[in-house]
């Protein structure tokens, strides 16, 4: 009987929700909470399996423990099993990619791995984090992963340290203000700390399954069904990060010069504004289009720049590293001035155009539509998802309503001649 | 370490039976081009395949094949009423061109929703039949890809397998580095590259193939871009490869690394044959030597022991190599002989074939996946005069290899290599 019931709530899930996403994709409401999203796309016989929690990247606790989700995440996939294998295992041995991210307020557990084994790894996936087991060696394990991957970002990736610290920069409390896998203190979590915040963050009721690829709606129910949650409902969690109030800079070192600036944008659900500020990020900044990437084509200068869509607010920063950084920050404030301006008709329309492919390719494999989908659905809206209809849904919908007019109010309102933060990076002496 | 990789191969890892493998959507002709179609996704990409790659070189014009890409992609063309060039004017229209050099031709591949794409092959087309070599478009093309050359030569992988492809290709341009010689494109003059454009650029050797949403009217404007180039075919090319020798010969060069890299060059057979998915399995098995601690998956930069199947080119070859890190780690540089020891000795037991088969599935199937790696497939078989249907059937084949076809194919293609080296350039006190 209860599993007739069940049947029948999911069935009525996936025609309401369904609907709501479009004819492409499957919503279900799954039987341990949460939502699975299923997104079939015909192509390679591979297919992208995330999970996906809403949770505080500094806990739960009064006193922030930055870099605890990033650290019970990575001690979950090391720590083994009641199956013995490891996750990180079983999807190595399909000849798949592991990889698991954290956001200042989500987590985001990724595979891709041949069709043939999705639903094996849905299932692995989803016992491991629903029923996470931390022990000392995964826990050992995962901060030697922390420590590598902090050496890793130190080299390779300066446009990180630049985001740290004008996140760190603009709000002034909350897990924003926190870099996520920040591995200062991550030596200081212990075992028991881990394994509090596991059993609060990875549960089922928490969590959005997202599976795109060679999979039909019938591989979501691989997912175990999860524990059941207590009785007593936990403390509700502050998410909110409270931004500055007033412009601030600050200066860092870091392997190459750079700088960056950042803004709070709009809440996700005006999507009119987040579109509008994707394709500022877009016209100005794309790597092989983008006006001012144009201009330092052939210059030791590289853009990195977007808007980030959270719940609220959202962040529009622009990061800038390599020897001639300093170079670039005239041509950029020039071009974001000028945006204050509707564009001409006939630029904007070939801008517009532009933008609609960059978001068309950037949803076209399986691991990218998983992202977005799992992104904007633990961010509050799927349905808003780049990608949720083919070449048609919400977001698209947004970009065709468009223009000038639109764009240069939203440039007027979000990104003033001020920045909210400011960051320099200075090459550190030897 | 012995011990641990004996363990590793006879024991494998408890694993769930593989089902038989999904597929590929069937390549089905449209209009005279071959394509993977999936009429679900919101774009279609097509390959136009030339010839004009690496193997079209000799060494006075090592680069000339990636410069002239350049200069395509430069040519001036006319879009709503104005003179752009090609690359811009296809990205207004909401689309994309890549250009790839590879060892038996170069491919120009464009991408976006079907209506866009088709214009955007029409702006292709234009190009291709008239290059622009006018002096100003031409030193854009070298300064775009001197740029590119900088950021090549700075991959040690890209380095090492140059030093060995060389080696086995000798006498022929098929081993030179795709980007090929800042030097070469530096004095390049536009009556040479002319001249490398009309020997090679004949509607006679190309050919097109496309994935994902592909209809008729895109076909056709692929088709009109053949049909644009100039008449005729360019003359046939046999490449040689020269097998390495027992002992294994090495090339040594010093660059600008902080540790050394090692790669070894083997001989490997060809797509088509009885040993090409077998070969597939003893890739993914010295593949999975290179498996670290890590908990997420990492970049192959940061394993200690890759290997790279080319079998895009006619004869194939295979290249294993390790980064600084890898040489001297605990899953180093040695694993690779006593695997191939091993491998030989005896056949595999049947369940760690199936973990290998597995892992050879996965890998393939992975490493062509984009719309721009699906569209290349087709185009590879249709090359290689391979089935149409071959990427499935390569899965099948794969799921039908026993273990005494990859001691077969160890015995045969792993025992005889060539040892390049890349060590650190020598200090001013060193000197």
């Amino acid at each position: 009987m209860m599993r007739v019931g069940r049947l029948a709530a999911i069935a009525m899930a996936v025609t309401l929700l369904g609907a709501a996403l479009g004819p492409s994709a499957t919503t279900t409401k799954l039987p341990g909470g949460g939502v699975s999203i299923v997104r079939p796309v015909s192509g390679a016989p591979v297919a992208a399996i995330e999970l996906w929690f809403r949770s505080p990247s500094i806990g739960f606790d009064a006193t922030p423990k930055p870099g605890i989700a990033n650290l019970a995440a990575l001690t979950v996939a090391a720590s083994e099993p009641l199956t013995k294998t490891t996750l990180a295992d079983v999807v190595a041995e399909t000849g798949g990619r592991f990889g698991v991210s954290v956001y200042p307020q989500t987590i985001e557990i990724s595979a891709l791995v041949p069709s043939t084994e999705a639903a094996h790894v849905l299932r692995t996936m989803t016992g491991v984090y629903f029923t996470p087991v931390l022990s000392e060696d995964g826990r050992a394990q995962a901060l030697a992963q922390v420590r590598l991957d902090a050496r890793l970002r130190d080299i390779t990736s300066p446009y990180d340290t630049l985001r740290d610290t004008l996140f760190a920069s603009m709000f002034r409390t909350g897990p924003d203000h926190f870099s996520p896998v920040d591995p200062s203190q991550a030596s200081s979590i212990t075992l028991d700390e881990l394994r509090a915040f596991a059993t609060r963050a990875f549960r089922a009721s928490n969590a959005t399954i997202v599976l795109t690829g060679a999979v039909d709606s019938q591989l979501a129910a691989a997912a175990v069904e999860g524990r059941a949650d207590p009785g007593a409902p936990e403390p509700a969690v502050d998410f909110t990060s409270v931004l500055q109030t007033t412009p601030q800079s600050v200066t860092r070192q870091g392997s190459v010069a750079g700088f960056g600036y950042a803004w709070p944008g709009p809440a996700i659900k005006d999507e009119r504004s987040a579109t509008a500020l994707d394709f500022v990020a877009d016209y100005l900044f794309d790597p092989d289009s983008g006006l001012v990437s144009k201009q330092l084509e052939h210059a030791d200068a590289t853009i990195d720049a977007q808007y980030v869509t959270y719940f609220d607010p959202g962040v529009f920063y622009i990061e800038v590293t390599g020897s001639q950084a300093t170079m670039a920050r005239a041509k950029i404030d020039a071009a974001l001035l000028a945006m204050h301006k509707p564009l001409d008709e006939k630029t904007f329309a070939e801008a517009v155009r532009q933008f609609q492919y960059h978001v068309m390719s950037d949803v076209s494999t399986p691991l990218s539509l998983a992202d977005n989908f799992g992104w904007y659905a633990s961010e509050g809206d799927a349905a808003y998802a780049p990608g949720a209809d083919l070449d048609s849904g919400r977001y698209i919908t947004s970009i065709r309503e468009l223009s000038p007019k639109i764009v240069a109010e939203v440039v007027a309102k979000y990104l003033s001649s001020t920045p909210t933060a400011t960051a320099v990076l200075e090459v550190h002496s030897k | 370490m012995k011990q641990l990789l004996l363990a590793l191969l006879v024991t494998g890892f408890a694993i769930p039976a593989a089902a038989a493998p999904d597929r590929y959507p069937s390549t089905t002709t449209i209009e005279n081009v071959p394509a993977q179609v999936d009429m679900n996704s919101a774009l279609a990409g097509v390959q136009v395949l030339l010839p004009g790659g690496l193997d079209r070189q000799t060494s006075q014009q090592n680069g000339y094949a990636a410069l002239l890409g350049e200069v395509v992609s430069a040519t001036p063309v006319t879009s709503a009423g104005q003179q752009v060039p090609l690359r811009s004017a296809i990205s207004g229209l909401g689309a994309s061109l890549t250009v790839n050099v590879e060892p038996e031709n170069v491919q120009y591949y464009v991408e976006g929703p079907p209506a866009a794409l088709r214009t955007a092959l029409g702006l292709l087309g234009t190009a291709l039949a008239a290059p622009d070599f006018s002096p100003a478009t031409l030193t854009d093309a070298k300064r775009a890809l001197e740029d590119r050359i900088i950021d090549a030569d700075e991959s040690p992988f890209g380095v090492l397998s140059e030093m060995l492809r060389r080696a086995y290709y000798p006498g022929s341009g098929t081993g030179y580095a795709p980007l090929g010689s800042r030097a070469v494109v530096a004095t390049a003059t536009s009556a040479a590259l002319r001249k490398f454009w009309s020997d090679n650029y004949k509607s006679g050797g190309a050919s097109l193939a496309g994935a994902g949403r592909v209809d008729a009217d895109v076909a056709r404007a692929a088709s009109a871009v053949i049909a644009r180039l100039p008449a005729g075919t360019p003359a046939a090319l046999t490449v040689q490869a020269e097998a390495p020798m027992d002992p294994p010969a090495r090339i040594v060069t010093h660059r600008d690394v902080a540790l050394p890299w090692v790669g070894m060059g083997f001989a490997a057979p060809a797509a088509g044959t009885k040993d090409f998915a077998a070969m597939l399995v003893v890739q993914a098995i010295y593949m999975s030597l290179g498996r670290t601690d890590s908990i997420v998956s990492q970049p192959a930069a940061l394993r200690p022991i890759n290997a790279v199947y080319q079998y895009d080119v006619r004869p194939a070859n295979f290249i294993i190599y390790s980064s600084g890190n890898g040489i001297g780690a605990a899953a180093g540089w040695q694993l690779v002989p006593h695997a191939t020891d091993l491998l030989d000795s005896k056949p595999l037991d049947p369940a760690v074939m199936q973990r290998y088969k597995t892992l050879a599935i996965g890998q393939f199937v992975i490493d062509n996946m984009t719309l721009e790696d699906r569209s290349a497939l087709v185009g590879w078989v249709e090359r290689m005069g391979l089935d149409p249907d071959y990427p499935n059937t390569v899965l099948a084949a794969i799921d039908a290899v026993t273990p005494e076809d990859v001691q077969r194919v160890v015995k045969t293609y792993m025992h005889k290599y060539r040892i390049a080296l890349i060590l650190p350039r020598p200090t001013q006190e060193e000197r």
